[in-house]
């Protein structure tokens, strides 16, 4: 059993129902949201000192986009944050936008979801199309998509860890924050110097500093080893227009596979770098000072859609997606207080509800009935699921009581759950299982990652289960994923290269369009983790699509039952480590926690300078918003 | 300098006349340009831009979009030879930082692709001043009405053959 919210159970056979004698199992009684009590509490509160409180905002977090917007309430006394609101600042209006188009548009459109990974949403959506047209790709249409996705990862990867969340922990920055850990570094050795060659912690926390340190322009660089990946596979990146139902479009050749092994030799050293580097960050940090363990931190609570398919396993139809999905080389699954609860796709498809009650939208199930009481298979879903949900835009002023952002608020069995790179190395480490290779082993409590010998030897990296999910952990296991990436990378060019000597090179197969109703769902994963895209078409056109992204769950605000979102989860209770004055302080910490999350908007530093807000017109990453 | 001629479009999809800059490519690319000419769509993150200047190391450059600087009337166009000069490592810093979130913006591209000399001497930009910034296809009047002169601009400064009417 793993709701405990939902009334939801499960036969002998582990079909699902709703259990009986309930009247409305989706019932929602809204609580009033759980704000910070200004003012103390209890016996002796009226001769209490009041807390010296300081309101502290983040917005826009992007400098003029204004994106993302993050208010925070500081305890100077405790030095911590013991409130925050995330706030979503721009209406994104893909779903409107779809409704009654060719269910094909949504490729391309949908693609421009993200500015930083549009190819997860074009693969995505293909996936649902497919679905829905009742088609599935070649085995090796599926292994290019992979390969494709796998250079996507080494866009993605190398620019939050180099460009955005890197620069967090260089000296140019921890100098003005905390100057004594500059001097402790200065005269620390980093442990793992003699993979990526820098001799001290000093040495390393230069190498990160912008524009400068040779770790951001490595970063820098990679992208474009990431981009040419994905354009072999895909002919074109960014927003590739090759992704089709049934497969890609793409013409492949012998020197398409044997380009992509090249550059994926390139990643291996660079991989390795990467695993050492943010070791001896993390360690450093957290030996320095352990009260590091509780920035960004919030309770362990993941949902992964899973990505990378077997191309034997993988039959584009929901009826066997609990098969396929198990097959993935990153598994779906769904993690409550560290402990996997299930991996099936169909549990984590029917458990996702979203709410709008502190949404700028209207709730679409007053007074409607719900197109769909049951998924395709016939478990429950809610009437606020994916596909019984209508976006109904109200814009209008912030108040945190009630609306404060354009995000929804999406949860899984009524709680709060986070998703992101390394929750798809969790779900794989704690299911304990891989695919028989000779790259990657699930041990249970872990990933042993084998990167073969490039510039650097051969070397085994081990990922551990972290005992705390928080900021520097959630960047620890992003440096590791690209290793876990690239050890998938290689799975799938090996098998892509003896499907081609097989002579088995079909990449797509054809299609028509159906005019009958159906309903489909693409499972797959960005750069950041979840990824779903829920379609209902009839007549040939688009009904309704939905899109719930990685940052729609971790940037979320309140859900009804008063429970704060996870950027707001990770933020509260931050302590503030900076060694300054409390006018001096600089919110560094609030910043890592927020970034740490990989945020979809570009999490930059600027801080309210009371300047107000610029406000252009962007074409931007609109990930988290609807 | 061996390289080729490179134009350029940076344009935000779907933004009426914020998307002058894409469209303008889609509609001249199909017309008859001197061997040497490439015509690219440029409208993706500033440090993408850099990426592909590096790989074809073009010996011109001309950038065309549109910029809303709100001084001009909607329509102006601004011909310009680019100061090559960078600006400060900060903005860089900022402008690369927003870009890799995914931001087009021609500014961004010029301050990025400068800071890492990825730009040759004869470099032009043509700015239109917007009109009409709402989501949706199409030009507004008076950007519609730039679209023969910015192309005869382009065209001199490629050193093009004007076709004949």
């Amino acid at each position: 059993m793993c709701f405990k919210n939902l009334p939801i159970e499960f036969d002998l056979d582990g079909n699902a129902r709703l259990r009986d004698g309930i009247d409305d199992p989706y019932a929602v009684t809204v609580a009033a949201p759980k704000e910070y009590v200004r003012l103390p509490d209890g016996p002796g509160a009226t001769s209490a000192a009041p807390p010296r409180l300081r309101d502290w905002s983040i917005d826009p977090v992007t400098r003029v986009a204004g994106a993302l917007a993050v208010h925070t309430v500081l305890d100077l006394d405790k030095r911590e944050a013991v409130e925050a609101h995330s706030q979503a600042m721009l209406f994104r209006g893909y779903e409107v936008i779809l409704k009654g188009r060719d269910p094909r548009d949504a490729i391309d459109i949908s693609s421009r979801a993200c500015g930083v990974c549009g190819g997860v949403h074009s693969t995505v959506s293909a996936l649902a199309i497919e679905q829905a047209f009742g088609i599935c790709p070649p085995p090796l249409g599926v292994l290019v998509r992979n390969l494709g996705e796998v250079g996507e990862m080494f866009y993605d990867h190398p620019l939050h860890l180099g460009l955005l969340a890197g620069p967090d922990y260089s000296t140019s920055i921890v100098a003005v924050t905390n100057p004594e850990l500059v001097t402790l570094a200065e005269r620390t050795p980093a442990r793992h110097a003699d993979v990526h060659g820098f001799k001290t912690m000093k040495d390393l926390m230069d190498a990160l500093n912008p524009l400068t340190g040779k770790i951001y322009l490595e970063s820098l660089e990679y992208t474009r080893v990431g981009r040419i990946m994905c354009m072999q596979m895909y002919g074109k990146y960014p927003h590739p227009s090759t992704l089709v139902p049934g497969g890609v479009s793409t013409t492949i050749s012998t020197s398409s596979f044997n380009e992509y092994y090249t550059q994926l030799g390139k990643i291996f050293d660079y991989c390795k770098v990467m695993a050492a580097t943010w070791d001896d960050i993390a360690d450093f940090f957290l030996e320095a000072n352990p009260e590091y363990e509780r920035v960004g931190a919030r309770p362990t609570n993941l949902i992964q859609t899973g990505i990378w398919d077997d191309p034997e396993a993988y039959d584009a139809t929901y009826a066997n997606c609990n098969e396929w999905g198990d097959k993935r080389w990153a598994l779906p699954g769904i993690i409550l207080d560290g402990e996997l609860r299930t991996t099936r796709l169909t549990d984590i498809n029917m458990g996702v509800e979203e709410f709008v009650e502190h949404s700028y939208y209207d709730d679409w199930t007053v007074g409607t009935t719900p197109r769909f009481a049951a998924d395709p298979l016939g478990n429950p879903i809610s009437p606020y699921h994916a596909w019984n949900k209508e976006t109904i835009p109200r814009p209008q002023g912030k108040n945190f009581k009630e609306k404060y952002s354009w995000d929804c608020a999406p949860r899984w069995d009524r709680q709060v759950m986070e998703t992101g790179t390394y929750g798809r190395m969790w779900t794989t480490a704690l299911a304990g299982r891989t695919p028989d290779n000779p790259f990657l082993e699930s041990t249970g409590d872990g990933l042993r990652i084998v990167l073969p010998r490039h510039g650097l030897p051969e070397m085994e990296l081990n990922w551990k289960v972290p005992r705390t999910l928080n900021a520097l952990e959630r960047n620890r296991g992003r440096a590791y994923a690209m290793g876990f990436t690239a050890a998938i990378g290689m799975n799938c060019i090996l098998k892509a290269f003896e499907y081609w000597r097989n002579g088995e090179t079909a990449v797509s197969v054809p299609y028509k369009v159906p005019k009958d109703e159906r309903v489909a769902v693409g499972f797959w994963e960005a750069g950041r983790g979840f990824l779903t895209h829920h379609l209902h078409m009839d007549g040939g056109k688009i009904v309704n699509y939905q899109i719930n992204t990685p940052s729609t769950w971790n940037a979320s605000p309140r859900d009804p039952f008063g429970n704060p979102g996870p950027y707001e989860q990770a933020i509260v209770g931050t302590p503030i480590l900076e060694s300054v004055s409390d006018e001096n302080v600089k919110g560094i910490d609030i910043l890592r926690a927020i970034r740490s999350f990989d945020p979809c908007m570009p999490c930059t530093t600027h801080m309210d300078t009371g300047r107000g807000v610029i406000v252009r017109e962007v074409n931007s990453c609109g990930c988290t918003l609807e | 300098m061996t390289g080729p001629v490179l134009v350029g479009g940076v344009g935000l999809p779907w933004l009426r006349d914020l998307d002058f800059g894409t469209q303008f490519i889609v509609r001249v690319e199909s017309e008859s340009w001197p061997d040497d000419v490439i015509l690219e769509d440029l409208s993706y993150a500033a440090h993408r831009v850099l990426h592909r200047l590096q790989e074809i190391v073009p010996r011109k450059v001309v950038l065309v979009g549109a910029m809303p600087r709100d001084v001009d009337p909607p329509g102006t166009i601004r011909c310009y030879t680019l100061d090559l000069t960078p600006p400060p490592p900060e903005e860089v810093h900022e402008r690369l930082t927003e870009a890799v979130g995914g931001i087009i913006d021609l500014d961004h591209t010029l301050a990025v692709v400068r800071h890492w000399h990825a730009l040759p001497e004869d470099t032009t930009v043509i700015e239109v001043e917007p009109a009409d910034r709402s989501f949706g296809l199409g030009f507004s009047e008076p950007v519609e009405a730039a679209v023969e002169e910015v192309l005869r601009l382009v065209r001199q400064k490629v050193g093009a053959i004007e076709p004949r009417t």
